[in-house]
């Protein structure tokens, strides 16, 4: 479908809401606790100018941003060595398929009392519900790698290193993209959901949002609610800059 | 006989080598006891909870919540994303829609809908839809999408009208990829309902989760989450049965 039309169409349809919504709270239609676009964007502009905000972005990012590296590291190495390998294949799967189900923000109230409410448990709530997508994604595009591939790779006399490098990890990274882009996704909502249930101090947006919804103040939570949307979409976008450089030679792109 | 079980326990080794490791540790006293029972215990206070009131007055309250959300984002995101592959205007008002949405942590709203709807059921239900609602458009779209055309053709070719296309071709070949989005909903649903319950709530399993957890007692906090791990995992086995039952075929 053609790009310019479809952001055409997103252009309008966001100003639509956005001034629908302004229009109803500038006659207050809208009770006063929805706010309006224009003092959201009032409150944005004075919490950066207040300058604690860098702090707040900063923690959450390193929150989420390390959450989403172990995932990456483990979750992709993980992936391949289970899909490639019978034997890791058949110790990790019942793991992976009795724990994914599972809702991870239930351990949460455990990893507090064993690590303290720190950044180590937020991370740690992070790479736990982040680390099944991406694991049993990259499993299954190994799985889904045709035969022939390795079969001609063999027989040019590729060793099982080679094969795992020259073949499969290639073969396998669309797949792994698509299971990183879930990961992100999950680690934005963790990073929110475990600095709002631990106790509201010290930095990240989770504790702005408390604190404005403690206060009362509901122009700084959708200020807060809206930069934890930028920086979803941002860092969603960046994921997908980087999947079509990396994979320039893949004919469906996301 | 002794075989199969031991072929059985062979293939779920890796459950018994964490839980007989959790036992050494708990055993061996690295951590206070107080903080990592051993894994015995916790059974029997699971248990002991799954006879009480306590977990069934609040598991009914999550499930209601959770089922009820789940249902409304199928039945409003499966025709959504049937109509999208089908009407090109649908298409285009939706997908910018869906590429602006998708990637924006919805569960930030929270706080908001607890203005909005107030702090019981409805902007629980009203959470759960919001994120259960995108993985079933996007499914749904991308199953419809791909049904081979040939099968449209020749329907319409044996004299299929609209009604008939849709039921009996359409659907059933859509089916697969609808369920795939069901099943990345249905644990989604559960999470976001534990979570809303966790940070605000008189009741449901996540408010029964923190209410254990304040209390110190961290055997309780630890029955609480093997109960609700094994709700999720027999809410999942459901969900194998129901797909086994319509998708046979697949």
């Amino acid at each position: 479908m053609d790009k310019k039309l479809l952001r055409m169409i997103a252009g309008i349809e966001l100003i639509a809401i956005f001034s629908i919504w302004q229009i109803f709270s500038s006659f207050s239609w809208f009770p006063t606790y929805l706010s309006s676009p224009l003092a959201i964007v009032k409150s944005m502009g004075e919490l950066w100018a207040a300058g604690d905000l860098v702090n707040h972005i900063g923690s959450s990012l390193f929150r989420s941003l390390m959450g989403f590296l172990l995932v990456v590291i483990v979750g992709v190495t993980l992936g391949i060595l289970a899909g490639y390998y019978r034997r890791v294949g058949t110790f990790f799967n019942p793991i992976v398929n009795t724990l994914n189900p599972i809702p991870k923000i239930a351990l949460l109230p455990i990893l507090m009392v064993w690590f303290g409410i720190s950044d180590t448990t937020r991370i740690l709530i992070i790479f736990l519900t982040a680390f099944f997508p991406c694991f049993v994604a990259t499993r299954d595009g190994v799985h889904s790698v045709k035969q022939v591939f390795l079969w001609s790779g063999q027989n040019m006399g590729a060793n099982a290193f080679q094969l795992l490098t020259k073949i499969v990890f290639p073969v396998t990274l669309p797949k792994i993209f698509d299971g990183l882009r879930v990961s992100l996704g999950l680690t934005f909502v963790m990073m929110f959901s475990s600095e709002i249930i631990g106790a509201a101090n010290g930095f990240g947006l989770g504790f702005l949002i408390l604190n404005a919804d403690l206060g009362g103040r509901t122009d700084y939570m959708f200020a807060g609610v809206a930069f934890i949307g930028l920086l979803g979409f941002i860092f969603d976008k960046l994921l997908l800059m980087i999947r079509s450089r990396v994979l320039w030679w893949d004919v469906n792109k996301a | 006989m002794f075989k199969r079980i031991w072929n059985k326990v062979l293939d779920y080794q890796s459950i018994f080598i964490l839980l007989i490791l959790w036992e050494v540790i708990a055993a061996l006293g690295i951590m206070p006891e107080r903080l990592f029972p051993s894994m015995f215990v916790v059974f029997g206070v699971a248990y002991d909870l799954a006879l009480s009131p306590l977990l069934w007055d609040n598991l009914s309250v999550t499930m209601v919540r959770v089922l009820s959300g789940f249902t409304i984002s199928a039945v409003i995101g499966v025709p959504i994303g049937i109509m999208m592959s089908r009407f090109n205007l649908m298409n285009q008002l939706m997908q910018p829609m869906l590429s602006i949405g998708y990637p924006i942590p919805r569960v930030a709203l929270y706080p908001i809908l607890v203005f909005m709807l107030g702090i019981g059921s409805g902007s629980k239900i009203f959470l759960i839809v919001l994120e259960c609602l995108f993985p079933i458009i996007i499914n749904t779209y991308y199953g419809a999408l791909r049904v081979n055309h040939i099968y449209l053709w020749a329907s319409q070719n044996m004299g299929a009208n609209h009604y008939k296309m849709f039921w009996r071709v359409l659907l059933p070949a859509t089916a697969p990829a609808i369920f795939t989005g069901l099943r990345i909903a249905l644990p989604l649903a559960l999470i976001i309902s534990i979570l809303t319950e966790m940070i605000s709530s008189t009741e449901g399993m996540g408010y029964l989760l923190s209410f254990m957890s304040s209390s110190l007692v961290q055997v309780n906090v630890l029955a609480t989450v093997l109960l609700i791990a094994i709700v999720g995992y027999l809410m999942s086995i459901i969900l194998d049965v129901i797909q086994k039952k319509f998708v046979f075929w697949h």
